[in-house]
């Protein structure tokens, strides 16, 4: 890419080069769910019509997108911007807990989804953050975990299958 | 390029995301203790392209594998893994414990040096973990024993550890009823009666691997971290300090749930 853009598309690489230090000067974190923006909060935090009874705890800002893209969630959300790492010494202040819980205290939220990802240190961080959570008395739940859509059994392997296996649901 | 290594039992201590989409692995594996090789397309969260045969889902800690790889034990390449039994997840309140083990084995193994009896206990603490579901009294003290009995074979392996039945220097049985100083490299030194110290009778105990009344779990707890201070020689344990940063938000959140006026 560096070669392309040297070789033939300087003035592409000039556009790059604002737009990467305008990003790097005007974007920093929502000042409630700690998402990537250029503003003081994040165009889901600052937005009335979703809900802010439900907050759905992730990793990172490109969890955020992803859930976004998904088209089902109308809640707010809340970034670690890490995960619970014990072995490289990131504990619950790397990840903001005193300012989840801060965000717990004002009330308003009922329900904190755990939205981390499936490894081991995921479900550390989901642990413990929904230990917070029911010590205010709120609803924790955590994402499924299963077959992805147009999976084959066959080929999906053996612990995502254990998994699926444990959280089966019955036919309605 | 080399053929892989014979396939050998391991269990994934940690890993880091290394360039665009590798990590560097450090596995402990039972015939080649701590080894520490690179492995392709298993990077972390929005490192490039995952591999479909769910290699990235099995290089998970706790996990009972197979594995092989090309080159040294230290900077080789991973070449195959495979699930080495069903797959086995510790129960979230004992994670904590079992990524304490983890660094005990990061921190104090060298690398490329088998000890097939640490692998061993490390395996069977894993078991006891798992199955220690419950916060009761029960599962806690099954989780310290695990733990106990992991350090003292950790600490026997590097010969670091010594008799808890005798005393130092005269090498006399150690009096029961009598309280000890460890002193590490030394070893358990006698203490005027009234002062403070390790009872006697847990040591016993403990040297004969009786750990499972609180009394002799505490001292053992208290003897074994006197040892891995000495061997980790001023270096922190990170799981350690995480573990009692978690303590202490739940703690400051329980208060804070307290306080609240309407509840």
């Amino acid at each position: 890419m560096a070669f392309q853009l040297l070789e033939r598309r300087r003035d592409g690489a000039h556009e790059l080069a604002v737009a990467l230090s305008a990003a790097l000067e005007d974007v920093g974190h929502c000042s409630r769910c700690r998402m990537l923006t250029d503003g003081d909060l994040c165009p889901v935090c600052a937005d009335p019509r979703r809900d802010a009874a439900i907050l759905c705890v992730v990793e990172s800002p490109a969890d955020v997108v992803a859930v976004e893209q998904s088209g089902g969630f109308r809640g707010r959300y809340f970034v670690l911007n890490g995960r619970l790492s014990p072995l490289d010494g990131i504990g619950p202040e790397e990840l903001g807990l005193q300012h989840f819980e801060a965000l717990l205290a004002e009330g308003e939220v009922t329900e904190v989804i755990l939205a981390t990802n499936a490894t081991v240190e995921g479900q550390a961080t989901a642990h413990v953050v929904g230990e917070l959570a029911r010590q205010h008395g709120l609803r924790a739940t955590r994402i499924a975990q299963g077959v992805p859509m147009g999976g084959e059994l066959e080929s999906v392997d053996g612990g995502t299958l254990a998994h699926a296996l444990a959280g089966r649901l019955s036919l309605e | 390029m080399s053929a892989p290594s014979a396939p050998v039992a391991a269990y994934v201590l940690h890993l880091r995301a290394f360039r665009e989409s590798g990590a560097i692995v450090d596995f402990f594996t039972r015939d080649h203790g701590r080894v520490s090789v690179f492995a392709h397309g298993v990077g972390p969260s929005g490192s490039g392209k995952r591999p479909r045969n769910g290699t990235a889902g099995l290089l998970q800690p706790f996990t009972s594998l197979l594995v092989s790889w090309r080159g040294a034990a230290d900077g080789g390449q991973l070449a195959v893994v495979e699930a080495a039994g069903p797959p086995r997840t510790l129960p979230p309140a004992r994670l904590m414990s079992g990524f304490y083990l983890n660094e005990l084995l990061l921190k104090l193994m060298a690398r490329d040096d088998a000890h097939p009896n640490v692998f061993d206990q490390y395996h069977a603490a894993l078991e006891v973990l798992a199955a220690a579901v419950d916060q009761s009294p029960l599962a806690r003290r099954a989780e310290a024993g695990a733990l106990r009995r992991f350090e003292h074979a950790l600490l026997e392996a590097l010969g670091l550890c010594g008799d808890f039945s005798i005393e130092a220097g005269t090498g006399e049985p150690l009096d029961p009823q009598a309280t000890y100083r460890l002193r590490p490299g030394l070893g358990l030194m006698r203490v005027a009666s009234g002062v403070r110290g390790l009872w006697g009778a847990d040591l016993l105990a403990m040297a004969e691997g009786r750990l499972d009344e609180d009394a002799v779990l505490a001292t053992a707890r208290l003897a074994l971290r006197e040892l891995l201070d000495a061997a980790l020689d001023g270096r922190p344990l990170l799981t350690r300090q995480v573990a009692r940063g978690v303590a202490n938000v739940m703690q400051s959140s329980r208060r804070a749930g307290r306080d609240k006026p309407d509840s």
